[in-house]
């Protein structure tokens, strides 16, 4: 025998019972034995409705969603049928400075920049060396460049007369300057060759950088909203560049004018020479800026990356109940989810999910089998379904703004049900009595709910993005051992990634 | 975290899981319907205090179903397995672990096992156990002395068996 001591016995006894935690010997179902037993001794045992004021969030909130996605979609549309309804894109006007006004575009500093022309439409060749450069004489003239594309480090001056100072490449000044004499800030000696692409009048898009970058805006399309690349200049002498660029009137107390105007590069889809230098109507530029009105850029020999299929995890909460009955705890889905777009914002989706409902029921709604007799007369009956839910929905996308997507859902969903659960709460001679019933192997219930849908989906990159959809199910049919018209709200929680499916050229 | 912590108390006194189940959600009861007793502004660490308090109430829970059976549950009675014990001197208490202990606390009968958890874990004396069981002084004393005594006996066939397929090294 142990040669423990009474007192060594009561040590060990004492740690082994602080310290030993035999778990949940009990089993996960002794809950629900308290829950029937707290609520007989505690009398909440009748559901009431203000239960249902908690979940009133859970009604409105598709209803909230449903009101800003279409306040963003209505107002998006008519800012864009009002920029559409103006005819021409944004045109930025300058007034002409005086003659002299302007104290860097005086002949003296910059006389091969000058122009008399009023307005002029100055687009290089591709490949021509010397652009066709006005080199007026001592008069005010105007300067044309692209938005900020024209960069100086190609060295190639459209005079052919360089600057007394250029402007270096990726510099503030050079990339936010159109055109015009060299502003003081832009002083910066260029490394290259002399280049007056600040001063220049024309822009030889061919060579090295400045050719890729006006590549690009000129094979851009033209956002109606994008007033920077579509500028329209009017300044007779040598404008300041920043005044024809941006649209604000020069530094030099230039002030916005109708009439004669400029046509910037970017406004055209292509490098097309041109000697004529003329003034633009209101109706030539609105004919010209139909004209140049972009089309999808079509590669030949282009990637096209297939990602038609969306795989999602989904988690939600779920709010039950029959009749506006509500069961006393939210009830859970969580599995996987599938879409596949089959046509332009169209997709088909599906998946599983292990679904958990609780409910509560009033007899008049919980319609106990004829040929069980078994239950005496009940005054409710709480329930929960354990259950394999297969959806089939129809998704279609709506609005698109950047990277965020609304959408709304339609669709049929099925429950395979696993087990249920009843608490039926009746009268046993004045006496409140409770009794839980287990039912497995329960039938399966095709298409027992339309489910509806609407959310919002926010893309992380390329191939993941959240979805947040509010959802309704309405009963089709009716389910269960008590044949409960079961209907759910609650919020999906879904974290899609997309795959690339296949990569074709 | 309150269900753990009632389960390991009335784990020890009871070696039926359905009666475990039973004093928990007693327990349970109990503390839901005097909640409003307890008062939080009296406490500073208020779990701390509630979780006392619950114990409290799970073992007067324990006693009252240790009265309540009393009748039919008199008397200790050791099975032939541990009555059946080599008696060896030597200390295997080593390889004991607190799971052993605890079940074999819960081998014990009734009667031994309730003083004994009573006296040497709760803490309370002979006097107070002998009032709550509705004991005498005599029989408390008696009943711990022999608890501790069958106590040993199951703790050593344990170490016993172990030895035998664990040799100590």
């Amino acid at each position: 025998m142990l040669n423990l001591s009474d007192k060594d016995l009561d040590r060990l006894s004492r740690e082994a019972a602080s310290e030993h935690d035999p778990g949940d010997v009990v089993g996960p179902r002794s809950w629900d034995k308290l829950e029937i037993r707290l609520d007989r001794h505690l009398g909440h045992v009748t559901p009431h409705p203000a239960r249902g004021f908690y979940r009133l969030p859970f009604y409105y909130a598709p209803v909230v969603l449903l009101i800003l996605g279409a306040s963003y979609y209505f107002m998006r549309n008519h800012r864009a049928q009002k920029e559409a309804s103006s005819g021409s894109p944004p045109l930025t006007l300058v007034k002409p400075a005086p003659t002299g006004a302007d104290k860097y575009s005086t002949p003296s500093q910059n006389p091969t920049q000058t122009d008399k022309s009023t307005s002029t439409l100055v687009l290089p060749p591709a490949t021509s060396e010397q652009p066709t450069a006005p080199a007026a004489g001592a008069g005010p003239g105007h300067d044309l460049t692209s938005g900020g594309s024209a960069a100086p480090a190609t060295g190639h001056s459209a005079t052919g007369n360089p600057a007394p100072a250029t402007p270096a490449a990726g510099t503030p000044a050079a990339s936010s300057r159109i055109t015009g004499s060299p502003a003081p800030s832009s002083s910066a000696p260029s490394s290259s060759a002399p280049s007056s692409s600040g001063t220049s009048t024309a822009v030889k898009p061919s060579h090295g950088a400045s050719a890729s970058k006006l590549g690009r805006a000129l094979a851009r399309p033209l956002p109606a909203t994008n007033g920077h690349d579509r500028s329209v200049t009017s300044a007779p002498g040598s404008s300041n560049a920043a005044a024809g660029l941006s649209g604000i009137a020069s530094p030099t107390g230039a002030a916005p004018l109708s009439g004669e105007r400029l046509l910037s590069l970017s406004t055209v889809r292509g490098p097309v020479p041109t000697k004529r230098r003329g003034s633009v109507s209101d109706s030539a530029l609105r004919a010209f800026t139909v004209k140049a009105t972009p089309t999808p850029i079509q590669r030949k020999g282009g990637l096209y990356i297939n990602r038609s299929l969306q795989i999602g995890l989904l988690a939600a909460p779920d709010f039950s109940s029959v009749s506006s009955m509500s069961g006393d705890k939210p009830g859970s889905s969580i599995g996987l989810t599938a879409d596949y777009q089959f046509a332009h914002r169209w997709y088909v989706g599906t998946g599983l999910l292990l679904s958990r409902k609780n409910y509560a029921a009033a007899p008049p709604n919980f319609h106990v089998p004829a040929n069980y007799d078994n239950l005496p007369n009940i005054d409710f009956v709480k329930g929960s379904f354990s259950m394999l839910e297969v959806p089939l929905n129809l998704r279609y996308d709506f609005s698109v703004a950047g990277n965020t997507l609304f959408f709304v859902s339609a669709g049929l969903s099925s429950y395979l049900l696993t087990s249920e659960s009843c608490n039926y709460y009746y009268q046993w001679y004045n006496q409140p009595k409770t009794k839980n019933m287990h039912y497995d192997n329960r039938p399966d219930y095709l298409f027992s709910a339309l489910d509806l849908s609407m959310g919002v989906e926010m893309g992380i990159n390329n191939s993941m993005s959240v979805l947040v959809a509010p959802y309704v199910k309405v009963p089709v049919r009716n389910i269960g051992f008590g044949q409960v018209e079961l209907s759910s709200v609650g919020i999906n929680f879904i974290f899609e990634f997309t795959p690339v499916l296949s990569r074709s050229r | 975290m309150l269900k753990e912590y009632a389960i390991k108390i009335c784990y020890r006194y009871q070696n039926n899981l359905e009666q475990v189940e039973e004093i928990m959600n007693e327990g349970f009861i109990k503390l839901f319907k005097n909640i409003h007793q307890f008062e939080e502004s009296r406490h500073s660490d208020v779990l701390a205090s509630l979780k006392g308090w619950f114990k409290r109430i799970l073992v007067n829970t324990c006693i009252d179903h240790y009265r309540k059976n009393a009748s039919y549950i008199n008397g200790q009675m050791l099975s032939e397995d541990a009555e059946n014990i080599a008696d060896k001197q030597e200390t295997g208490i080593d390889i004991l672990s607190y799971k052993e202990i605890i079940e074999a606390i819960r081998h014990l009968s009734p009667a031994y096992r309730t003083v004994f958890n009573l006296f040497v874990i709760e803490g309370l004396t002979h006097e107070e156990i002998a009032k709550h069981l509705g004991i005498s002084v005599g029989s408390s004393k008696s009943n711990l002395s022999k608890a501790r005594e069958n106590l040993r006996k199951i703790l050593t066939k344990k170490t016993d068996q172990k030895a035998y397929v664990e040799p100590i090294r």
